[in-house]
């Protein structure tokens, strides 16, 4: 029975991008089950769900879709598929089209919501809203099974307040003890494994912090194990927790293949 | 002033700027699902107990100030679903061409119908959706089955003008169902831009 074990990025393209969602969901279908930790959805809500929540209250805020996309510019994101020059162009292209759907007429007769501007404002920022509310809907529903509860970790509905969403907590807030610091710390052999693996790649900011944290995990076990830490584990906890049966599902092969493969476990992209 | 839509009421359109926000509003909402039957009805009928079916422009006679948008909306709304209802009975008669002509009428009916989108969120969630429907096909034709759904969807908003967000979110699902893509023209760009890293 073929088994996938979905990492974040697999659940954020299936939950948040028309394309790239497609694909991610057909590969879903490829097998018989499929799991999810509950790490991966604190994870999305902490990370990809916060971006588009904290675009959709831009637009919100400033009412406008050119000075929304002006702010994003400044947050020095770069798009993980697309350069930045080609997203700026496709969505220029969107503003053209939408250009063409609203006449001075329209303008004459509604008012000022006809504008060009707030015409395209309102589009997306009802197409970001719909897309999550129904990703917050379907968090759960699009695997077999989540999986690995954290019970240190309250989830928390999304809210609404004068038109902005409020995602609520992104932190853990139970008990004080860590519940993934709990699993690692069980097994020595695999964290060595991993910060092997992990000392081993280019080193960068997340590969550092992750580093620490396997080594704070390793040396120093007794001593708390803060969420900023768990946080950092990232990558390591899906090639941790992947049951030796399944085949870990992301599209972030470079950062997952070398902690699984240390581990023994199979990675696979969409 | 409203003189050049051919779609709209007498009534005055015109209403205002600004957006209407509600304050503190859960996002998970009640489901709120279409009679099956209700399909491509041309008019919605609201049955009272086995008396005469009263239609539901006929339920808001008097509106006030304020309701203009409504009027509009409902009136646009009438118009789409009348050209919904002859494509899909041109569809059935086997003319693909008639068919397509009736649903380009459309696309003027949803850029005006979403400039009453101060009627609520949900409204508003469902309109751009039945708009992006349209322009994600390229020009390609709407088969049967996405007529019924764009059908069922117009109907619902007219039962419903101020449907609850969360609730519309739940209709959005059969669009995407019929095989149609309900984001605007760039959010595939938007949404890889904004799970991007940070470059900091």
């Amino acid at each position: 029975m073929a088994k996938a074990f979905v990492e974040t990025t697999v659940l954020t393209d299936a939950l948040l991008k028309p394309e790239a969602g497609r694909a991610a969901r057909a590969a879903l279908r490829k097998y018989d089950v499929t799991e999810l930790p509950a790490y991966a959805i604190k994870e999305f809500k902490a990370g990809p769900l916060k971006n588009v929540v904290w675009f959709h209250n831009k637009l919100v805020t400033t009412s406008s879709f050119a000075r929304a996309i002006g702010a994003l510019q400044k947050m020095s994101l770069s798009p993980k598929r697309y350069t930045t020059a080609t997203a700026l162009e496709a969505l220029r292209e969107a503003a053209r089209k939408t250009g063409s759907m609203t006449t001075s007429e329209m303008v004459r007769d509604y008012g000022p919501v006809a504008s060009q501007d707030a015409v395209l404002t309102d589009r997306f920022r009802l197409a970001i809203k719909t897309t999550v509310s129904r990703a917050w809907r379907r968090r759960k529903s699009l695997v077999s099974a989540v999986v690995y509860p954290l019970p240190c970790y309250q989830e928390v509905d999304l809210t609404e307040e004068s038109g902005q969403l409020i995602l609520g907590n992104l932190r853990c807030n139970g008990p004080a003890e860590c519940e993934m610091a709990q699993r690692l710390k069980k097994d020595q052999g695999s964290l060595v494994a991993m910060k092997a693996a992990v000392d081993a790649l280019p080193q960068n900011a997340e590969n550092h912090r992750r580093s620490q944290a396997l080594r704070h995990l390793i040396r120093t076990p007794k001593r708390e194990f803060p969420d900023k830490m768990c946080r950092a584990l990232g990558d390591a906890v899906f090639a941790f927790l992947a049951p030796s049966d399944s085949t870990i599902l992301t599209t972030n092969v470079r950062d997952i293949e070398p902690l699984a493969k240390a581990l023994g476990k199979p990675v696979e992209r969409p | 002033m409203a003189a050049t839509s051919p779609y709209r009421s007498s009534t005055s359109s015109h209403t205002g700027s600004g957006h209407r926000h509600r304050t503190k509003v859960v996002m998970i909402d009640r489901p709120s699902w279409p009679e099956p039957d209700a399909a491509v009805s041309p008019t919605t009928r609201v049955s009272v107990g086995s008396g005469p079916q009263v239609e539901i422009e006929d339920l808001y006679p008097g509106l006030e100030a304020g309701s203009h948008e409504l009027i509009q909306a409902l009136s646009l709304l009438l118009a789409a679903n009348a050209h919904v209802q002859e494509a899909s009975n041109l569809l059935q008669e086997g003319d693909p061409i008639g068919a397509d002509l009736a649903i380009q009428r459309l696309h003027r009916i949803f850029a005006e119908l979403f400039n009453c989108r101060r009627l609520g969120d949900g409204f508003g969630a469902l309109i751009n959706a039945l708009f992006c429907s349209l322009e994600n096909l390229n020009g390609a034709p709407l088969n049967l089955e996405q007529v019924h759904a764009i059908s069922r969807i117009l109907d619902l908003i007219r039962r419903e003008p101020y449907i609850g967000f969360a609730a519309a979110t739940q209709h959005v699902d059969t669009l995407e169902e019929a095989g149609l893509s309900i984001d605007p023209d760039g959010f595939e760009y938007l949404a890889d831009w904004l799970d991007g890293e940070s470059v900091c």
